[in-house]
């Protein structure tokens, strides 16, 4: 679920319809500036390839009884990622009256690889050039005739940021033509496809698009092609797949065989109408996207990065506002006004209790939530989304890739953890954007084990710091050692290969400041209103444990590893049964003890809460993404591991002489 | 003469001779579908921490081993 689309695919109308449009186009190519400029509507516009994890759709402005769909990036079909998949999924379910491609005009040979992949699909089809004047600019010349005579469709120049072209491609969308250009297979290639196709046409009636198209994709293996036929027909899908296995172990191979062949075509096609290719050009942009890559400034780089986040979510953000949000705004004038109006207006004590109580919504839950979370999340989306505007991400990854290799992942996964310091919940649905399921688990292991989120961070860090620097590094590079440790296991342990690192670099770009408003925006309130109501079901939880006397329970039973594997107070054990509520506050819950703890004692007690369970909120999510059999697992893996290590860590203080 | 892409020198362009039939079958999709083809020329922007080469016009970075699996030889002295 994207936090900025405007509805997502879990709203698909009832039955195939014929007045749905279908964009789709490469990662980067101004996809959603289009579908803003034909619609009204923002999806998600953003810099870093793979940001868009589902298909957002809304009515078209100039026709406003047919919607347009918006895609994730597609690379090329046959689907492989998870937003190849999504694209290919609204391809067969959604019935569409008319595809439009948009494509990037300065590389027109990876952009025709598409147009000539979607024409095999026999639906009308419309070709729109973007960034047009980025093509002229760098020297490129089209013929655009000759283009739109070989594909037999209307082919667009827009440039979508200004609006340029948009008007045109309405009209050549309404009156959207069958593309005539074909791909031409090697021979045992077309005759695969032509029996596949046959045999596909006489069993499944309707057919989303042409059985060619069905054929040509199944022999490169889609596994959303191979699910859809599967639901219809078995049987077919069996015979199918037990056929191209025997004519592949024979030494064909389709998909590379098709993939070549596309790519042929297009590179002829493209040769044909391109009048003047584009110029290299060394910008200032490039040059600084070197810079970020580069082997003696690309460390100080991204430590400068790291250190501006640091000022501004931790020091403006976890500080000032919250200064100004939870002590002055909830603490000094908010929460008295309401606790006086509850009091004096609830008809029962318990009701007064369940809102403004100790575990009280309003007191606790809201406040949490308004106060103190939403103005760290907030800087922090803020900064993120203009890391994510600016292309930075890209090269992040790059930089990153060796170190998440040795935890069986690769760089494309620093996005979910970063994200994930800013709120896990979010990052947890963010693992989409990874290619594998393995990969995926294993981001999402880590992320619930050893990565705190924004609300964590801002209390442990406040409770490190009054230490010393040597107390914050020394937290830090447990959760480090942790992470690595943990994620080389996972690695070894959870079975399938690692998928090395290809990436787009895209030019890096001054952030456009309405792309970056708009991204925060929809991520504010996807917040709001997915996650804090979790928070006060948390707190509602809370409560009624206290009610009911559980929690006092619990308390009890966990002291003797609190107290004895641990070495904290007897009272620390209620921060940790909080903690399972809502991670952060377990380290309020051992901020409050405050004195009364140990330098040693705190550093223990902050590794430990770190390390476990994730808030309720994350828990829910990692439900919906892995399955309860896997968030169980999770769960079961992380509680005797953040006990066990941050006993670990008391040990290695007392054998250090450092335990007082 | 040829040589792997991950031994080319930062700052040459290569054209590529052939992708070794060792690297997976997704790789060799991904790879064409970036325009990385027999008969393309390569030109190799930096080896480290990645192999970032320019193709088409669009920067990208290839971790070692599927650098390693493309076969690179020096352009004609005409191109």
């Amino acid at each position: 679920m994207d936090p900025c689309a405007a509805q997502t695919l879990s709203a698909r109308p009832a039955g195939p319809s014929r007045s749905t449009y279908i964009l789709l186009g490469a990662p980067n190519v101004g996809k959603s500036v289009v579908f803003h400029r034909l619609t009204g509507t923002y999806a998600n516009v953003s810099n870093y390839p793979g940001t868009t994890v589902e298909v957002a759709r809304a009515p078209l402005r100039f026709e406003r009884e047919s919607t347009l769909l918006d895609t994730p990036g597609v690379l090329a079909f046959p689907s492989r990622s998870f937003d190849e998949r999504a694209a290919m999924r609204a391809l067969l379910d959604e019935g569409a009256r008319a595809l439009v491609q948009v494509a990037d005009a300065k590389h027109l040979r990876r952009s025709l690889a598409i147009t000539l992949t979607l024409a095999e699909a026999g639906l009308p089809l419309v070709l729109a050039l973007n960034m047009s004047d980025e093509a002229a600019a760098r020297g490129v010349r089209l013929d655009l005739p000759a283009l739109a005579q070989a594909l037999g469709i209307d082919v667009v120049p827009t440039v979508a940021t200004l609006g340029e072209g948009v008007g045109r491609l309405g009209e050549a969308m309404r009156a959207a033509r069958i593309p005539r250009a074909r791909v031409h297979y090697p021979p045992a290639v077309e005759a695969a496809i032509a029996a596949t196709a046959q045999r596909i046409a006489a069993r499944i009636v309707p057919l989303p698009f042409a059985a060619r198209a069905l054929a040509i994709l199944l022999l490169a293996r889609d596994p959303e092609v191979e699910q859809w036929l599967a639901d219809r027909d078995a049987d077919l899908a069996r015979e199918l797949g037990a056929s191209r296995d025997a004519e592949e172990a024979g030494g064909e191979r389709y998909a590379a065989a098709i993939a070549h062949a596309r790519a042929e075509a297009a590179g002829t096609l493209a040769a044909r109408v391109e009048l003047a290719a584009p110029r290299p050009v060394e910008s200032r942009a490039q040059r600084l996207s070197r810079l970020a890559l580069h082997r003696r400034w690309g460390v100080p780089i991204l430590l400068a990065v790291l250190y501006a986040t640091y000022l501004v979510v931790g020091v403006f953000g976890a500080g000032t506002l919250v200064d100004l949000t939870e002590e002055r705004l909830f603490g000094g004038l908010v929460n008295p006004a309401v606790t006086a109006f509850v009091e004096a207006h609830a008809p029962w004590r318990w009701l007064a209790d369940l809102l403004v109580g100790p575990y009280g919504l309003w007191t606790m839950g809201m406040t949490y939530a308004i106060a103190l979370i939403l103005p760290i999340v907030t800087t922090f989306f803020l900064v993120f989304g203009v890391l994510e505007d600016s292309g930075y991400f890209a090269r992040l990854s790059v930089l990153a890739n060796r170190g998440f290799a040795a935890m069986g992942m690769n760089g494309r996964a620093v996005l979910p953890m970063v994200l994930g310091l800013g709120c896990v919940t979010m990052a947890t649905l963010t693992t989409r954007i990874l290619a594998t399921r393995r990969e995926r688990l294993i981001a999402t292991f880590l992320m619930a084990l050893a990565i705190p989120c924004s609300a964590q961070l801002g209390v442990v860090l406040g409770m490190l710091a009054a230490l010393g620097f040597g107390w914050t590094v020394a937290w830090a590079a447990v959760l480090v050692a942790v992470l690595v440790l943990a994620g080389a296991l996972a690695a070894r342990l959870i079975p399938g290969r690692r998928i090395a690192l290809v990436t787009e670099l895209p030019p890096l770009r001054w952030p456009v400041a309405g792309n970056v408003v708009k991204k925060t925006t929809g991520r504010l309130v996807w917040y709001l209103r997915e996650v804090i109501p979790l928070f006060l079901l948390g707190t509602f939880l809370m409560w009624l444990m206290d009610r009911i006397g559980v929690l006092p329970w619990l308390i009890e039973r966990g002291e003797p590893l609190v107290t004895g594997w641990l070495g904290l107070p007897k009272e620390a054990a209620a921060a940790f049964v909080m903690g399972f509520l809502r991670r952060d506050f377990g380290a309020t819950g051992l901020f409050a003890l405050g004195s009364a703890l140990s330098p040693a004692q705190t550093l223990v007690g902050m590794v430990a809460i770190t390390l476990f369970v994730p808030c309720i909120a994350s828990l829910m999510m990692i439900v919906k993404e892995q399955g309860t059999r896997v968030a169980a697992l999770i769960v079961a893996m992380i509680v005797p591991l953040a006990f066990g290590i941050g006993g670990l860590v008391r040990l290695a203080l007392v054998a250090l002489g450092a335990w007082t | 003469m040829t040589c792997t892409l991950d031994a080319v020198a930062p700052g040459r362009t290569v054209l590529l001779a052939r992708i070794d039939e060792s690297l997976a079958a997704d790789f060799r999709e991904q790879l064409a579908a970036y325009g990385i083809a027999p008969g393309r020329s390569l030109e190799v922007i930096a080896q480290r921490p990645m192999t970032v080469v320019v193709c088409d016009h669009v920067e990208l970075a290839l971790e070692t081993a599927i650098a390693r699996a493309l076969v690179v030889r020096e352009p004609a002295p005409a191109a």
